[in-house]
């Protein structure tokens, strides 16, 4: 069951005040005047650039707005991770015009030989020249 | 009324008023930092209201305002907990008492000094000269010779932890 509170009427409040003033009242915060002024004046200077529907960051947290700040902090977050690793899941099956080959495709259509066969190539290119001389030669002799 | 003429009814308006609002939110809601929001809050609708105010008892429209913030900031508190069984019973019980608590001075500082206290070192003295016995960092840093902005930082560091004791205690509560 919940307690049910109502307003003072206006007897009870200057009974209120009375038995605050009779009491030892607390000294205000220091900075109470100078956080007011500023805030009132950080206001007016916004509703001077802006004037219009504006949305105005309340001065003071209420109990309740720093766990929904943190529950929103929490849910970005929390957010953020599931998008990157959604992003690292699909990103490889996603085929990109412009992108980069990748070794495997760069492989496949490149043709490779071994090393034995360059080396025969190699061979072959030095002999053709001395194979050539020799069959000049024949057909000097010839002639 | 202009502007200017508003801002200088405002600062009049704390220069007489602060302390007796400070301390009626203090009874109201036995919190130091509530009741401090609560008066920042208190004299900022005064100041956008001060055109409807019809000039009668400037002291009971603002404890008024303040009273009435105090008791919707209760009426919050009170939906965001939960009772359990057990506590529903003995709120059932003792229905005949006032639906408010009300808090003596002594008794919301005498809290505070507790858990200045519990601050670490260099922060519970600092923290129990502002916070408990209202005393000006600048008066501070003359009494300790700590330089001004030190003494600032502490206090503004304290709070932020006192703050938090006292959220904490309350959620747990």
């Amino acid at each position: 069951m919940s307690k049910d509170y109502e307003y003072f009427s206006d007897e009870e409040l200057n009974k209120l005040i009375e038995s605050v003033e009779a009491d030892a009242m607390a000294k205000a915060p220091e900075n109470l005047e100078a956080d007011i002024l500023s805030y009132i004046d950080e206001k007016e200077k916004l509703q001077n650039k802006q004037p219009g529907n504006m949305k105005i960051v309340p001065l003071v947290r209420t109990a309740n707005s720093g766990v929904v700040e943190y529950s929103l902090y929490c849910a970005k977050v929390f957010g953020a991770i599931a998008a990157a690793i959604l992003i690292l899941t699909i990103s490889p099956f996603i085929k990109w015009d412009n992108a980069v080959p990748d070794r495997e495709e760069v492989l496949s259509h490149t043709e490779i030989r071994s090393r034995e066969e360059v080396l025969q190539e190699r061979e072959n290119r030095e002999l053709l020249p001395k194979i050539e001389s020799i069959v000049e030669m024949i057909r000097e002799n010839i002639l | 009324m202009r502007k200017t003429d508003s801002r200088e009814k405002l600062i009049e308006l704390m220069n007489k008023y602060k302390n007796l609002v400070f301390s009626v939110c203090l009874k109201l809601t036995g919190d130091y930092f509530t009741a401090e929001d609560i008066t920042q809050e208190t004299f900022i609708s005064a100041y956008e209201h001060l055109n409807e105010f019809d000039g009668s008892s400037e002291k009971a429209w603002l404890c008024r305002i303040a009273s009435n913030k105090c008791i919707d900031y209760l009426k919050a508190a009170e939906r965001r907990t939960t009772p359990t069984m057990e506590e529903e019973i003995i709120q059932l019980k003792d229905s005949t008492e006032g639906p408010l608590n009300l808090f003596t001075t002594k008794d919301v500082l005498s809290q505070v000094e507790r858990k200045c206290r519990e601050l670490p070192e260099g922060y519970a003295e600092i923290a129990k000269m502002y916070f408990v016995k209202g005393m000006t960092a600048k008066a501070i840093s003359e009494k300790e010779k700590i330089p001004i902005k030190t003494v600032q930082t502490r206090i503004y560091r304290a709070r932020d932890m006192l703050r938090k004791t006292v959220r904490k205690e309350d959620l747990l509560a």
